[in-house]
């Protein structure tokens, strides 16, 4: 393993930790409407976007796991779907997507508008519940989430620079 | 000199006289056991004998600084430890006296439920998810905790229940989350219901009280608690009290919300319940014995609170 993966998997790991503790251990309490926001799927599309396919998909793989034990009643929906974000977006940055803020922020928003979505699909299809009561908090946490593009965006950048390779 | 003396002796004699003569008079004057010889020599030396001390004390500081230095040091450095000890004692202290009040709190708890085998359990983490109501607790199945177990309050109110064990850790899903569902009646009247949670309810940290029979009269204020059917929650655990009552979408059927006993925002530590023995026969509690929350039938003379039987909204 070269000196520059190694350093990268460290600046990584720092991220995704401190993303963890924000989400699970500081806004888990400061809910806003019922809702908490998620960083993790934030960290995963980063690392996916600037570092590639693989990457992300590794990265989503740890994201989603740790998202999972956050939430405590998600299951693996997370591990599986931060996976695929991640790969997703790796991939897509290989040739569509620019490595800047304008393209984070875009699949950061549809990754959060997915992740609502899919945790609706639970109560809404198998318990039932009414699709009026599930939209007012998916949308909270959708803009509460939201709101961390910005903060994440910067130590991603900043991680994956020296790393990045220079698209022609 | 001698001269002196022979010419000047008698006048020499009378002056040191009246100078002894004046010392004693002022020192029998003044209470303070000082004289005017006194007051004038110290006023005098003052100033020097000030300089004096000064300087042995600044000789001493650097005799000190010179010789002691190390042992000062390490006599700091000891302080310093002992400091920081004490300082831990007192935060342990702290902690020890709360958790003394919440087990002084579950002594009385116990005296009137000894049914009841209680474990406490401290709250590591909440939920992030925005679609549940839990928590996680730092006792697990090596506490005797299992799958399922009541978690109460000191003063026996309902928290949750149990729904994931591991060795060290269990996660307990409160009673307002959107899948709860709890065999539950009106202490006042003993009418039977459900307390249910949903998505609405949830987010407002209240839960419904549904399945009610047709024609019950339920106050604002009547407290409700688990009925123990289904064996799962043991009988008579306070969920809460009835804050309103509404009609659902379809206008048919009537709920009450319950405003839970217990706080969920503030709550630290919990009670795990890890076993009791099923009973509904309340004759076998002592008579004066009266659940903490718990609002039984008002006394006479007592207002009962504005009836709200009628539907609050449409």
């Amino acid at each position: 393993m070269g000196k520059g993966t190694a350093k990268r998997i460290i600046s990584h790991a720092i991220i995704v930790i401190v993303a963890y503790l924000l989400q699970a251990a500081f806004f888990s309490g400061l809910k806003v409407g019922g809702a908490a926001p998620l960083i993790l799927p934030l960290v995963a599309v980063g690392i996916g976007l600037f570092d590639g396919g693989l990457w992300g998909g590794i990265w989503g793989v740890v994201c989603g796991l740790l998202c999972d034990v956050s939430l405590t009643d998600s299951g693996t929906l997370f591990t599986i779907f931060l996976a695929i974000a991640g790969f997703f977006t790796g991939f897509l940055s290989e040739f569509v997507l620019a490595r800047g803020f304008p393209s984070f922020f875009t699949v950061s928003t549809v990754t959060l508008v997915l992740s609502a979505l899919l945790q609706m699909a639970g109560p809404f299809f198998y318990r039932g519940a009414p699709f009026s009561a599930l939209w007012k908090p998916a949308l909270i946490q959708t803009v509460y989430s939201a709101l961390f593009i910005l903060p994440v965006y910067y130590p991603i950048h900043r991680a994956t620079r020296s790393t990045r390779r220079v698209r022609i | 000199m001698k001269n002196f003396f022979r010419k000047k002796g008698v006048r020499v004699a009378i002056v040191l006289v009246a100078v002894l003569a004046v010392i004693l008079v002022s020192a029998l004057i003044m209470d303070s056991g000082a004289n005017v010889a006194d007051g004038s020599v110290r006023t005098l030396t003052g100033p020097a004998e000030k300089a004096l001390t000064w300087v042995v004390r600044q000789l001493e500081h650097v005799y000190g600084y010179m010789f002691k230095y190390d042992q000062l040091v390490e006599e700091n450095e000891q302080l310093r430890a002992k400091i920081l000890e004490m300082q831990d004692e007192v935060r342990k202290s702290e902690s020890t006296n709360e958790e003394n009040a919440l087990l002084r709190q579950l002594l009385k708890l116990s005296e009137v439920r000894p049914e009841l085998d209680f474990e406490m359990a401290s709250i590591t983490s909440w939920s992030a998810s925005t679609w549940s109501s839990s928590f996680v607790i730092n006792r697990g199945s090596r506490a005797g905790i299992e799958l399922y177990d009541c978690v109460v309050t000191e003063t026996g109110c309902l928290v949750g229940q149990v729904v994931a064990v591991t060795g060290t850790t269990a996660t307990v899903r409160t009673l307002v989350d959107s899948s709860t569902s709890i065999g539950a009646y009106i202490g006042r009247t003993g009418i039977s219901a459900v307390a249910e949670g949903d998505y609405d309810t949830m987010h407002e940290g209240v839960l419904k009280l549904s399945y009610l029979p047709d024609g019950a009269l339920v106050y604002n204020g009547d407290t409700v608690l688990t009925s123990g059917s289904g064996e799962v929650f043991p009988p008579d655990i306070v969920i809460g009290e009835i804050t309103a009552m509404k009609v659902d979408e379809g206008g048919f059927t009537e709920y009450g919300i319950i405003e839970p006993a217990v706080q969920l925002s503030t709550l630290t530590h919990v009670f795990v319940i890890k076993d009791f023995t099923y009973t509904t026969d309340t004759s076998e509690l002592p008579e004066d014995s009266e659940l903490p929350g718990e609002g039984g039938e008002p006394g006479e003379g007592e207002e009962l609170p504005e009836a709200s039987a009628l539907p609050e909204e449409g």
